[in-house]
């Protein structure tokens, strides 16, 4: 049996068989070694842009919630009675957004590298919630004590809350950039395993001509140039999406990313400003002065490599908010031997009475809508490239099986000549 | 027959079984996470000696008591005291006082008013009433009431030791300087030493008491709190207190950096007592109804004094004299029933019992 097997495909017409046999094989292993490789990267920039954009932009919530209402929670007792259930009510709709970003973070990352960190961040809201609500009743009965609960709940903010939500938050964006740009590299194995076939295909070429003296096999060479078709798109398509995940990524890195750490600066500096008021300690100054530096230094850099456009328009007004905010705290920057008076200062840090916003939220308001401006803009950019591989697996898998088709259908002719 | 009933048995407990719920994972055992202050410390943080306040030279040369008598002051034709510190002061229209706003009775901040009050506050406004030749009405310009922040407020002193301490550390810039610290600051060797200061007569002395939740057991002293924390302001005289008695009294000391913390914890059953100077307990107490307070009459306490720089002797011997004369004309112990007396009653506190008298002053010139 063998031996009559080894006789057979020693004969022309055995040759032409295994040949017909192996095209069909290979172009349909590519068909399917491409359309995997496919569907894995439309699966990641799937995850990119669902997943991953949301537990981004949850984390960036998470943080901005928690910093603001570090800042109203001492606000609300600098400010008369009359204005502080305006900030109250404030202080609880940051924290209800908070938990609404926490479930929403819990939610997508179920299990994931991040959900311990979600959890003790959640875990911590009820005593800080607690801490803030008895510190104000303390302090509306006029009781200094209130003042160690503020203190304590703005330092477990501070020091823990907002520290975490940073690390949440610079977990997701490298998750994010490391799926953009594995989604985009090239496939390189396929594209090896194309030439492969190509070959193939060539040399059965070449076999056909030397035995048979046909010139052309149609079907062999309509199977070569499918498969060129898509051994050649694939690359393009990966090069397009490639270009618009970079687009994606460096929006958010060198856009977003210092926008967003300037905003959360400002949170913090508008707390610095009560801390100094309610319990002073030494490097509350200090750290305000820088905090207004570095909030310039980040959106200077933003704007270096924002576009022109309305939310670079934002940007601009956020620097110029900023200017004005620098020059009315100079006065409690500048001059430690003649300090303000205490109404002084109150009337300086909290916000203005009637809808007037402080410098301080109106740096916060521009940075906001020019984050959420570019965030959208980059989202896009991550949906183009989604967008450039939508429905290529079926393509690639479509051209190879009708590269297999082919091939056989240009063999089969030859293969039958030598039964008749 | 009997096979195939056997079968179909089979089968349905099979069905059974798989549309069963699979058993639920066992929950993981969780406890809240514990949130405490900054700066809590347990076991209770003492101050570091200074090694020149453990002899009896170095006691004697750094010793708190030592102040300078008012009769030296320089007076020009008018009869009015004059001196560098004094006529600057005068000249620049400003007196800076260090105060705390978190210690009712001694001085806080009325939330309500804005304004500062208290047995402290009475004094400086009568010190600047003096100063600038008659009653300030508030909110007077002339008179700054700055509040120091925690840990830093005798470097807010113009002194040599304070200059190279702020050269060291330049966050310090932010300290304001102040002509005065009037803190509840009692007079220590460490802060003589440490910052060059010196104090004016004592305006106050007080023993320790003991602040607890009100209840049915008894906690009238360290002994019956055996195994409870109780709670001091780190680096006083109080935690150092609380650390001796602990062989004896079986207490666990905790330390947090201020002593409102200290209610703090209490309330929310952290600790189980605060124990501090008994006018700080007092101002404590009025803030929560709900506690208990015993006054540990011979214990611990010691005499607070007004801290300024000790190269300002002009105003060193001014304000001596303005104590010499609140003491004098009855202001003082007048001031003291209002705040340590009067207001606990109006509270609904009960009898506070009589204030520590204040101790003969000797000066040492």
């Amino acid at each position: 049996m063998r031996e009559r097997f080894s006789a057979y495909l020693r004969r022309t017409e055995g040759r032409l068989a295994l040949i017909a046999a192996l095209t069909a094989v290979s172009t349909i292993v590519l068909g399917l070694v491409g359309m995997t490789v496919l569907r894995d990267r439309q699966a990641l920039l799937d995850d990119a842009v669902d997943r991953r954009g949301a537990l981004t932009s949850a984390a960036l919530d998470i943080y901005r919630t928690f910093a603001d209402a570090d800042a109203t929670s001492l606000d609300a007792v600098l400010v008369d009675q009359q204005r502080s259930p305006g900030l109250q009510r404030k202080f609880r709709e940051d924290i209800f957004d908070a938990v609404d970003a926490l479930r929403e973070a819990a939610s997508r990352d179920a299990g994931g590298s991040s959900s311990e960190r979600v959890r003790r961040l959640t875990d911590l809201v009820p005593q800080y919630v607690q801490l803030v609500e008895v510190g104000w009743s303390a302090s509306r009965n006029n009781h200094p004590v209130g003042t160690s609960y503020l203190s304590q709940a703005s330092s477990l903010v501070r020091d823990t809350i907002l520290k975490d939500a940073d690390e949440l938050h610079d977990e997701q964006i490298k998750a994010l950039t490391e799926a953009q740009r594995n989604a985009s590299e090239h496939a390189w194995f396929t594209y090896l395993l194309g030439v492969v076939v190509l070959f193939i295909l060539y040399r059965s070429q070449r076999f056909l001509f030397a035995r048979t003296r046909r010139k052309v096999n149609i079907g062999l060479l309509a199977a070569t140039a499918l498969t060129a078709i898509a051994v050649l798109w694939l690359p393009i398509a990966l090069l397009v999406s490639s270009g618009n995940a970079e687009d994606s990524i460096v929006k958010r890195e060198q856009v977003v990313a210092p926008l967003a750490e300037a905003r959360n600066v400002g949170r913090s500096a508008d707390g610095n400003e009560a801390r100094i008021l309610i319990y002073p300690s030494v490097g509350d100054i200090k750290a305000l002065e820088n905090d207004l530096k570095k909030i310039g230094a980040l959106i200077e850099e933003a704007r270096r490599f924002a576009e022109p456009g309305p939310d670079r328009d934002r940007v601009d007004q956020a620097a110029w908010a900023l200017q004005s905010w620098t020059e009315i705290d100079t006065a409690l920057i500048k001059t430690p031997n003649e300090p303000l008076t205490y109404p002084e200062t109150v009337a300086l840090v909290t916000p203005p009475v009637g809808d007037e916003k402080s410098y301080a939220e109106q740096v916060d308001e521009h940075l906001t809508a020019a984050i959420s401006g570019y965030t959208r803009s980059s989202a896009e950019s991550t949906a183009s490239a989604r967008a450039a591989l939508n429905g290529l697996d079926i393509v690639f898998a479509l051209l190879m099986g009708g590269a297999a088709v082919a091939a056989v259908a240009g063999l089969w002719p030859r293969i039958a000549e030598y039964y008749r | 027959m009997r096979a195939r009933a056997g079968l179909v048995a089979a089968a349905l407990t099979l069905l059974v079984a798989g549309c069963s719920a699979p058993a639920p994972a066992p929950q993981e055992e969780r406890t809240a996470p514990l949130v405490l202050p900054d700066g809590y410390s347990d076991p209770g943080l003492e101050a570091t000696l200074v090694p020149e306040c453990g002899t009896p030279e170095g006691r004697a040369q750094y010793n708190p008591r030592r102040t300078l008598n008012p009769a030296g002051l320089t007076r020009d034709a008018a009869g009015t005291p004059t001196g560098p510190k004094l006529d600057k002061i005068r000249e620049d229209g400003l007196l800076v006082v260090g105060v705390s706003q978190t210690t009712p009775l001694l001085s806080r901040r009325n939330q309500a008013t804005g304004r500062m009050e208290g047995y402290e506050i009475d004094i400086i406004n009568r010190i600047a009433a003096e100063l600038f030749g008659g009653p300030l009405p508030p909110d007077d310009p002339r008179l700054r009431l700055v509040t120091m922040p925690t840990g830093s407020r005798l470097l807010a002193l113009d002194t040599d030791k304070n200059d190279v301490e702020r050269q060291k550390t330049p966050e310090l810039a932010e300290v304001p300087e102040v002509d005065m610290v009037v803190a509840d600051v009692t007079l220590t060797c460490n802060r003589v030493f440490t910052h060059d200061v010196m104090y004016s007569s004592p305006y106050l002395t007080t023993n320790a008491g003991l602040l607890t939740r009100t209840g049915a057991e008894r906690r009238d002293s360290l002994a019956d709190l055996y195994g409870q924390k109780v709670c001091a302001a780190s680096a006083t005289t109080s935690i150092a207190d609380l650390t001796a008695a602990r062989p004896n009294t079986g207490i666990v000391p905790v330390s947090v950096p201020d002593s409102s913390e200290c209610l703090m914890l209490l309330q929310r059953g952290l600790v189980d007592a605060v124990y501090t100077d008994f006018p700080i307990l007092q101002g404590l107490q009025l803030q929560d109804p709900g506690t208990a307070l015993v006054d540990l009459r011979g214990q611990g306490g010691g005499e607070a004094g007004i801290a300024m720089s000790k190269d300002h002797q002009d105003l060193i011997r001014f304000v001596n004299g303005v104590l010499d004369e609140m003491r004098a004309d009855g202001t003082l112990v007048a001031s003291r029933n209002r705040w340590f007396v009067d207001e606990v009653r109006a509270a609904g506190l009960g009898d506070p019992g009589p204030p520590l008298d204040l101790p003969p002053v000797s000066y040492i010139d």
